[in-house]
């Protein structure tokens, strides 16, 4: 059986970098969810899709974004690593072995261009809108905007309140208890690991 | 978050079924196993036969305090509250999907502080126990449990790990981005992203 492009190479090429402390978790976390994200699109998955498709996925902005992400984080390496493992696992398929040394090729050259990840941006582009949006979508929650905020309420669980002002934006989360303790300790463990990461700006 | 399967992965009993079985004298049969893979009987056929067979060798009703003698014989791994607790203290969710019983899965899940703990209910009728039951989590289904539930909690299927132990969770595997299998796990190590040889491993991959 073929090995999968996320579960089979990525994930583990990735992971190989974070236990020598080649590559932070967060970046490493970051840069799966890209790939996680571009799977469901590009449909190159070995059991509900065709790897074949890899060589729509390596010509878009989404791998473009995958990539300088792993550039930015000193770890080209690991992309090297994925590309020469893609070759090896389907070398049946031409057109995807040709495609990955154009841009093996490419990569050598420099990080790749054209490059406008939500993701990797620094610029804040976010609005109500959107925000509302997001809400409905993801978590399917009741939502409702007003001039400058929006509020979603999931259930009896969790009520959160968007603001979003000339300079800042401001987030209230409101988590019932009877959620269970877990789920606290991990959502404080990752507002803990935001501020962090703010902090560290 | 961390999605768990119970038998053979926080116990080291393969199946909390086969160890009734074995309990009362009775055999799983492959065949109907077999039936409810190919679709021609549900899994609440299965769950009846499998009872019904249980009271045959028993050669009388068996009731609820023998039926939990047998699950008690059933314990937690030694290292699997560890495990846990690393998990947890990693800023992860853990969770478990089984299609144990609830003798068992249940009480695993609150040895281990697990509060996401989904299995499958047996249903006495007072002391007595009855062919059939309650299913929450079709062995086949698993993958649709998984996904359900990183939904609703909000997690997503992105941000969730899987770890079992068996061909019933290849379906599993080929949904999460990231699976650890804990061996001896037949032809689903193949599908898995990592494979251990002990649970306490998954906490040596660097990953979580």
């Amino acid at each position: 059986m073929k090995p999968d492009f996320l579960r089979h190479i990525v994930n583990p090429v990735i992971d190989s970098y974070i236990k020598p402390g080649k590559l932070a978790l967060k970046d490493a976390i970051e840069a799966k969810k890209l790939v996680f994200a571009a799977e469901e699109r590009y449909k190159f998955s070995v059991y509900d899709g065709d790897p074949a498709n890899l060589v729509t996925y390596f010509k878009s902005e989404e791998f473009k974004a995958f990539a300088n992400l792993l550039e930015s984080c000193n770890a080209k390496e690991a992309l090297m690593e994925i590309l020469e493992e893609v070759k090896r696992s389907y070398s049946d398929i031409r057109e995807l072995v040709d495609t990955v040394e154009q841009v093996a090729e490419l990569l050598e050259r420099g990080p790749l261009k054209h490059v406008s990840s939500p993701g990797t941006s620094n610029v804040l582009d976010l609005n109500l809108e959107k925000v509302a949006s997001a809400l409905k979508d993801r978590l399917n929650a009741e939502v409702l905007a007003t001039p400058n905020s929006v509020y979603a309420r999931l259930g009896n669980v969790l009520e959160l309140e968007v603001y979003i002002f000339k300079h800042h934006v401001k987030l209230i989360f409101k988590v019932n208890k009877r959620t269970g303790k877990h789920v606290l300790e991990a959502l404080f463990g990752k507002v803990l690991s935001l501020a962090e990461e703010v902090g560290s700006i | 978050m961390v999605v768990f399967d119970c038998d053979g992965v926080l116990t080291y009993e393969k199946s909390s079924w086969k160890a009734l079985h074995e309990y009362f004298g009775s055999k799983g049969n492959l065949y109907f196993a077999d039936l409810y893979r190919r679709g021609a009987i549900s899994y609440l056929d299965w769950m009846k036969i499998d009872i019904a067979l249980m009271i045959h060798s028993h050669g009388k009703p068996l009731t609820r305090g023998e039926v939990e003698r047998a699950a008690s014989r059933i314990r937690a791994r030694p290292l699997a509250k560890k495990v846990v607790e690393g998990v947890v203290k990693r800023g992860h969710i853990p969770a478990v999907v089984s299609s144990g019983i609830d003798l068992v899965v249940k009480r695993v899940c609150e040895e281990l502080n697990i509060e996401l703990c989904f299995y499958n209910e047996l249903v006495f009728l007072g002391e007595e126990l009855i062919p059939g039951g309650v299913v929450h989590v079709p062995l086949k289904d698993k993958q649709l449990v998984v996904k359900k539930l990183a939904e609703e909690t909000g997690i997503g299927l992105e941000n969730t790990v899987y770890v079992g132990d068996d061909e019933w969770d290849i379906d599993v595997f080929k949904l999460v981005p990231v699976s650890i299998a804990v061996e001896p796990c037949g032809t689903a190590c193949e599908y898995a992203t990592y494979v251990v040889r002990e649970l306490e491993e998954i906490l040596e991959l660097g990953i979580l």
